[in-house]
């Protein structure tokens, strides 16, 4: 009688307890109700193009056109140095960067992380309905944007991994470093398909993006890296004789955010003041609160405007005033990219001898600076776009091309369009049949002048082996002692050790203690 | 502090009147002694008049009566079984007396989870800390009071008010968040800052699994049971404690003054071929002299701080109910200059029982306001990295900038140099929190000895976070031209309903207790933040007020747990005894196919004291009372990883723009793992108790082996990936072992004028190591750290240095180091001896994890005085001083110490341990090295209090039954080799930012001071009253 008692008791509450379990089957199943998973992503042409839009996104990040692909570009050439108190940039500028690095990492990951979006894109956007016209042009892009960063990924480092799929399991984790030259040649298949791809031109919101004529003249660039002027040359000509480009008037209207996208412009890295929050999206998972700026010019800005992290070069402003324009004046050029002591020079409405005494001497990049802006210190925002590829470079790469092919003559044509642009004296008057080593030093001249500041002095450097040569090494020393510090090898950077620690594929570059 | 001044001159008022009662009488006096407990009168209770032999017995219904030669004499009752009572007759002519009944140690009743056992009858590893001791301790941290209080219990506690400290339970036994459950009142709560010590009546540590099994899923880093005040039986008793004090850092790291510094600053820039900073050059127009401008910039920046508590409890009951009701005020202030950081937490507590015929209820609801001014950092560095670096040419306040602090500039000052009481005066960053946690049960009891118990707790936490961020000019680097404002508010609810049946049987010497229950916990988090910019002064600092970029973000979180358990006990005897735990935990975390683990325990023990074998060795017999062995065997699970994990997302926010138009981006940025399943922690444990006469003498023993497989993990993994953050994986597996001694001798004498005692000391060793890591067993590298089989969690690693060049020809003939080496820079161990120093040249350079941790805790007490110490200690880990590294670097940023000034290299004078002062630092010098390594060692005199109870005599006439006043003293000194502000280092997240992070993880960098903020010393007077 009583142990019944007890069972039934038992059972109410057992009873009460199964109940309070069966009202709530799905307790477990919780999704996350803020984000698409990877599987209900990428259905849609709007999915493929916001896919395309954040391969773009990750030169925004501070590895790579924020900031320290910048610095390091031009930081190891002669045309600009670092007096700052951030030893990050003065072991930039003399080569005594190393492993563990700040920017060694940074790069490394940024361009990483845009190579895992575009693989991606080829992942997914293949399989997804939707208009094929678009649809190429969508993968177009991303090839071109793939063959730009492994472009990138290839100077900096020299010796990098080739990773073409989106990692699926542990085991694909660590890749071994590939052979520079099947680096080469995934750049130019990438860069090949693109220029099949994408069209000449872009309208409306969506002018910036990847064009034909990006593909084509980076991909003479690869083929002049390579050394293979024939092809090289057949890539720009065709980026000259697409009829899409010319040389602005101004110069200087190359680099402020009055122009952007102008004819001259072949490959422009997309800033905005005017679009997202105004955090800086340094790194990290990107966040709603970023904006779309750039350091660039805050980096770069003369002391009192900004962090004054690099400056131009003494000898960069003393080669520009060995010419002088037709009219014996200045080249205009020199006016528009250095902040240096003439009487009148101006830079966010403040002059050089107001800001710095009568007699300073200090030199600072004027270039990309927003100087018409009212005085924004620091110019930690700026939009300016960052011009990567200007028609002039691939004229003067043309001009090289032929040099190299042993048409110095017809060199002369491409060159004078440049220097008639600065009102300089055109050559074929004044330096009338130079052979081809006459040639070549005329060249790198005019593209140390035409391009300063601009990234590309120290890959040309590289790329025509003058750090390997005694006498040329011994002239860069002169002319910017910072140089004294490169030992062999150094002309890429380092494998970041972090990258080195958990991948034992890999191997450091030479130049780095092996 | 008011009221205490008032309560203390209306007690000094009430002095003479209290003596002048105290007159003489003699008299005959009469009474009734009962049972406290059960009100039963008692036979035959001992009565004597101290310091005679004179007394009498009580009668067979309690009552007694004698008659005494004066009235100012004491009566002692003492019954077998009883505690001794002492009595001042204070001329009443009837004493009534209650005795209590003696409850040995073994016989105490500790809480553990879903309920209590008797202490003698466990099996599992708990620790009961010593309340008493624990709410001594001056913080508001339930955590930090852990310090030094239980062998296996280490907590890295902070000095910025109202930080969590770190606290660890055997060693890291999971990868990731390592802090152990806390249950409070039966309700699992995070956020344990959130609570008051003083509410708390009870803290019992679980350590083994079988003790903390019944948490299963949650409890792999140990449990921590905490119960709070209930009121008892009797009239209204209000007690009130209360301190105030005052707070002071008062190490100082020896940095050089202006003159040096600009005489190092030029020789550093002339060593690199480089011109020298205008600020430090007499002939420049910008020069600074050093008679004008000499900042100590740690002198300015600490100063003295007050923390104050104070607490008022109310409780009572009659035979059906009990209340008990706590209000707590606590506030600390900040030790740096400027609005912050500090505390201040206002809470109160309501808890009642009721019971009516076969229900019993018991609810409890606690209410917390806290507010904290933030410790705030600009850029990469911690604030105190950034105070002992900054260089002594700056002054603190510039006019001329916008804010009114100064800066320094880059081409004129070349120094990258913050100005810390500028930044914690100007940024404004404070976190108001009100939680709520209210819980309420009932019990319906079939029988007296089976019940079913429903329990439902809610838990809430209202956290409004405010970051405003003026307009300033800090000098290179720190300027802020938008002045903007975020204003977040996050809420997180935890809700847990719990069905449970309890079941306690005799069955002659069988003595059997069942436990079953299903409980379902979910918690979720939602989170909205306003952003507005463009503020303009004067600040209104509203996001109403801001007149650009007005965003809102927002997102939200839950998780769910569902969980069946069930135990058993048993034993025979009290001799021999079982218990099985078995727990089935399901959990939203994982992916469908791993939702479920179970984690089962088993424990035995023998009480060898109850063999009657034991009571035939007169040794035995008459010494030891108590020795039981107990071992238990259990599996513990973790699922403290964030939620949703186990796929992968599509982050929103990777955009780009054309023509100034957003084009939004969406892409994947980090892998996932879809494996991810329950961690388990194979826990074993081996123990002994021994009670030795009458437990004046209380030892334990544990051995545990603890070996925790799937970790969940962030393992790094390579950048080529393109994953921000790498997935969290089951890959590693770790052993935790060692042993916990915990002693405790004291006397437990009532007699009114002996020496009391109470001293205990525990020490616990760990040996952590780690079995597998997975993925191939690449090891994890972390801040100078590197992780590897057979190796313990985080063990420093770097280059070995060995002494300096002294010229050309020994770089020559050394291992190539670096293109910029030359005489006085140091030079590193070839260790493969391949004759250059690369990274393969680094090794391991020591363990973070301390060989042993102790506390030792005295109490003392003669007639009204009592003293307590509680020292605590750390052997045998070493520390990477990171501050140090910045402040010797000689590389050019700021301010180095007077040791490297006076010691660097120079052709002059040949160092062999410090090296050339140069900017850019060519060789590398401040590389992960020995150089920074410390012995962590310390042993700290945490807590000393004197106290002075007044007599008892003076206070009964104005109906207050308890004044103690005392001094205090926290952070008194310490004894340790380490050179930085404090070697108790605590997490710092500095400059985390993916695999870049440089901080301090508690974990994988356990062992790196990057500027973790110093505890202060401590000095306050106390206060408690009971009415």
């Amino acid at each position: 009688m009583k142990l019944h008692k007890y069972i039934k008791l038992l059972m109410i509450v057992i009873g009460f307890s199964l109940l309070t379990v069966s009202c709530d089957k799905n307790l477990l199943n919780v999704k996350n109700p803020n984000q698409q998973t990877t599987a209900t992503f990428w259905k849609t042409p709007q999915q493929a193009q916001e896919g395309v839009n954040a391969v773009y996104g990750s030169m925004l990040l501070d590895g790579g056109y924020l900031r320290m692909t910048q610095t390091t570009e031009d930081l190891r050439s002669d045309d600009s140095e670092a007096n700052s108190p951030w030893i990050l940039m003065t072991n930039t500028g003399d080569f005594s960067l190393n492993a563990t690095s700040l920017s060694v990492q940074l790069i490394w990951l940024t361009y990483y992380q845009g190579i895992f979006r575009a693989n991606q894109v080829f992942a997914h956007v293949p399989q997804i309905q939707m208009d094929q016209k678009t649809k190429d042009e969508l993968l177009g892009q991303t090839h071109f944007l793939r063959g730009f960063y492994y472009f990138n990924l290839l100077k900096f480092y020299h010796n990098v991994p080739l990773v073409l799929h989106v990692t699926k399991s542990p085991k694909q984790y660590d890749v071994a470093q590939a052979p520079p030259d099947s680096v080469w040649a995934q750049i130019d298949k990438d860069l090949q398909q693109a220029s099949t791809m994408l069209p000449l031109k872009w309208s409306g919101n969506d002018v910036g993006r990847a064009t034909k004529g990006a593909a084509e003249a980076y991909l003479g660039k690869a083929y002049l890296f390579q050394k293979k002027y024939k092809l090289a040359a057949a890539e720009f000509k065709k980026v000259i004789d697409s009829g899409e480009y010319g040389l602005m008037k101004n110069y200087g209207d190359n680099f402020t955010s009055a122009h952007q996208n102008n004819k001259e412009s072949i490959w422009e890295i997309q800033f905005s003041k005017m679009v997202g929050g105004t955090d800086v999206g340094w790194g990290g998972p990107p966040q709603p609160t970023w904006g779309q700026t750039q350091a660039r010019s805050v980096t770069y800005a003369p002391q009192g405007f900004g962090w004054a992290d690099i400056q131009a070069t003494p000898i960069l402003l003393h080669v520009f005033q060995k010419d002088t324009t037709v009219n014996g004046m200045p080249d205009p050029r020199l006016r528009a990219s250095l902040f240096y002591n003439y009487k009148g020079d101006t830079l966010y409405h403040t002059t050089y001898r107001k800001q710095y005494g009568d007699s300073a001497t200090a030199v600072y990049w004027k270039k990309y600076e927003d100087y018409n802006q009212p005085n924004e210190y620091p110019a930690a925002r700026s939009g300016i776009n960052i011009r990567a590829m200007r028609y002039s470079d691939v004229l003067l790469m043309y001009a090289e091309c032929l040099n190299d092919m042993g048409q110095t003559q017809a060199a002369y044509k491409y060159i004078d369009m440049v220097r008639n642009r600065a009102h300089l004296p055109l050559l074929i008057n004044t330096k009338p049949n130079m052979d081809q080593q006459q040639m070549m030093d005329q060249i790198a001249h005019e593209r140390y002048l035409e391009l300063c500041g601009e990234g590309h002095r120290f890959d040309d450097i590289v790329r025509w082996g003058w750090l390997y040569n005694k006498t040329k090494l011994a002239w860069l020393q002169k002319r910017d002692p910072e140089f004294k510090g490169w030992v062999p090898g150094r002309e890429y950077l380092p494998i970041p050790q972090s990258e080195l620690d958990v991948n034992p594929k890999l191997k450091q570059n030479p130049g780095y203690g092996s | 502090m008011k009221s205490i001044i008032r309560n203390s001159l209306k007690f000094l008022f009430l002095i003479p009147l209290m003596l002048w009662q105290a007159n003489v009488f003699a008299q005959s006096i009469k009474g009734t002694v009962t049972d406290s407990q059960t009100s039963k009168s008692l036979p035959g209770v001992n009565i004597v008049i101290k310091g005679t032999s004179n007394g009498t017995a009580t009668n067979s219904k309690g009552q007694y009566s004698l008659t005494v030669p004066a009235s100012n004499d004491t009566l002692i009752f003492s019954y077998i079984g009883y505690k001794e009572k002492v009595v001042p007759i204070e001329g009443k002519s009837v004493i009534d007396v209650q005795l209590t009944p003696k409850t040995l140690v073994g016989q105490q009743l500790v809480v553990v989870g879903y309920g209590t056992q008797k202490k003698q009858d466990l099996t599992g590893a708990i620790t009961s800390i010593n309340v008493k001791n624990f709410q001594k301790t001056v913080s508001p941290s339930i955590g930090a009071a852990l310090q030094g209080q239980a062998a296996g219990v280490t907590v890295q506690a902070s000095g910025d008010p109202g930080a969590a400290p770190n606290v660890k339970i055997r060693g890291p036994a999971t990868l990731g968040g390592n802090q152990p459950l806390y249950v409070v009142d039966g309700v699992p709560v995070g956020g344990i800052q959130d609570f008051n010590p003083d509410d708390i009546a009870s803290v019992q540590v679980l350590k083994s699994a079988a003790a903390a099994a019944i948490y299963g899923s949650r409890a792999a880093n140990g449990v921590v049971i905490i119960t709070t005040k209930q009121g008892k039986k009797g009239k209204v008793k209000v007690s009130y404690k209360g301190y105030y004090g005052v707070q002071n850092i008062v190490k100082r790291y020896d940095m050089m003054n202006a003159q040096q510094y600009q005489k190092l600053d030029n020789l550093e820039l002339k060593n690199a071929g480089m011109a020298i900073a205008p600020a430090n050059d007499p002939n420049s127009q910008y020069y600074i002299s050093p008679d004008s401008i000499n900042t100590n910039w740690q002198n300015a920046a600490f100063k003295s701080a007050k923390i104050e508590n104070h607490d008022l409890t109310i409780s009572g009951g009659d035979k059906h109910n009990t209340f008990a009701v706590m209000g707590d005020y606590f506030s600390q202030g900040n030790t740096l200059q400027g609005p912050g950081p500090n505390f201040k937490r206002y809470s109160t507590r309501f808890n009642s029982t009721h019971h009516f015929g076969k229900f019993r209820f018991k609810s409890s609801v606690y209410f917390a306001h806290w507010q904290k001014a933030n410790l705030k950092g600009l850029h990469l560095t911690s604030p105190v990295m950034d105070i002992v670096h900054a260089i002594p040419t700056q002054p603190i306040y510039n006019p001329n900038h916008v804010g009114g602090y100064s800066g320094t500039d880059a081409n004129i000052q070349k120094a990258i140099s913050l100005n810390v009481i500028g930044a914690n005066n100007l940024l404004q960053n404070h976190t108001k929190v009100d939680r709520f946690t209210g819980m309420v049960n009932g019990r319906y009891y079939f029988m007296p000895n089976l019940y079913y118990k429903l329990q439902y707790s809610y838990d809430h936490s209202l956290v409004n976070g405010f970051n405003f961020i003026p307009q300033y000019n800090l000098g290179f680097f720190y300027i802020n031209n938008i002045a903007k404002l975020d204003n977040s508010r996050n809420e997180y609810t935890t809700q847990v309903l719990e069905n449970t049946i309890h079941y306690k049987k005799d069955f002659g010497n069988n003595h059997l207790a069942v436990l079953v229950g299903y409980t379902q916990t979910v918690g979720t988090f939602n989170t909205i933040d306003g952003h507005a910019e463009g503020y303009t002064k004067p600040y209104f600092e509203v996001l109403n007020a801001g007149t650009e970029n007005k965003t809102a973000t927002g997102y939200k979180d839950k998780n769910t747990l569902r969980s069946y358990l069930g135990r058993v006990t048993y034993n025979y005897k009290g001799t021999y005894l079982l218990e099985g735990v078995i727990r089935r935990d399901g959990s939203s975390r994982f992916a469908p196919s791993h939702k479920y683990g179970t984690f089962p325990s088993v424990s035995a023990g023998w009480r060898i004291s109850n063999e009657p074998f034991f009571n035939k060795i007169s040794f035995l017999k008459n010494d030891v009372n108590n020795l039981k062995i107990r071992a238990s065997f259990g599996v513990l699970g973790n699922q403290n990883i964030g939620n949703y994990q186990y796929q992968a997302y599509i982050n929103n926010y990777a955009n780009y723009n054309f023509n100034n138009t957003m084009a939004h981006g969406a892409t994947e940025v980090n892998l996932a793992s879809a494996n991810i399943k329950w961690q388990s922690n194979i826990s074993r444990d081996i123990g002994v108790d021994l009670g030795m006469f009458n437990d004046k003498l209380d030892i334990t023993v544990d051995y545990y082996n603890d070996l925790s497989k799937n970790v969940l993990v962030h393992v790094p993994i390579p950048m080529t990936t393109g994953s921000i953050n790498p997935p969290t994986v089951n890959d590693a597996s770790l052993l935790n072992k060692g042993f916990e001694f915990s002693v405790e001798f004291k006397n437990a004498t009532s007699a009114r004028n002996a020496l009391h005692y109470d001293i205990s000391a525990n020490l616990s060793t760990l040996q952590n190591k780690v079995l597998s890591l997975g993925q191939g067993n690449k090891p994890i590298y972390g801040n100078m750290s590197k992780t590897v089989v057979g190796k313990p969690i985080g063990e420093l690693y770097g280059y070995v240095t060995d002494g300096i060049f002294q010229n050309q020809q020994q770089v020559k003939s050394w291992a190539y180091q670096e293109p910029g080496t030359a005489p006085g820079d140091i030079r590193y161990k070839d260790l493969n001896g391949d004759g250059v120093i690369t990274s393969a040249d680094r090794t391991f350079l020591g363990n973070p994890i301390p060989k042993f941790t102790f506390g030792l805790n005295a109490d003392l007490s003669y007639k009204q005085w009592d003293l307590s110490m509680n020292f605590s200690g750390d052997y045998g880990n070493k520390i990477v001083n990171r501050v140090r590294q910045t402040i010797e670097l000689m590389d050019g940023y700021g301010n180095y110490d007077q040791y490297v000034y006076n010691h660097h290299w120079t052709p002059q004078n040949h160092s062999n341990t410090v090296p050339r002062a140069i900017f850019g630092d060519p060789n590398n010098n401040g590389r992960d090295s020995n150089r920074w390594i410390e012995n962590g060692s310390y042993i700290r005199l945490q807590n000393i209090q004197i106290g002075y109870t007044l007599p008892r005599s003076l206070l009964k006439p104005v109906g207050i039954s308890n004044v103690r006043i005392y001094a205090q003293g926290q952070n008194v000194f310490t004894i340790t080799g380490y050179s930085g502000y404090d070697p108790v280092i605590n997490s710092v997240n500095a400059g985390s930012n993916g695999p870049l992070g440089g901080g301090n993880d508690g974990l994988f960098s356990r062992g790196v001071d990057v500027g973790s903020y110093p505890q202060p010393r401590t000095l306050s007077l106390g206060l408690s009253l009971g009415f």
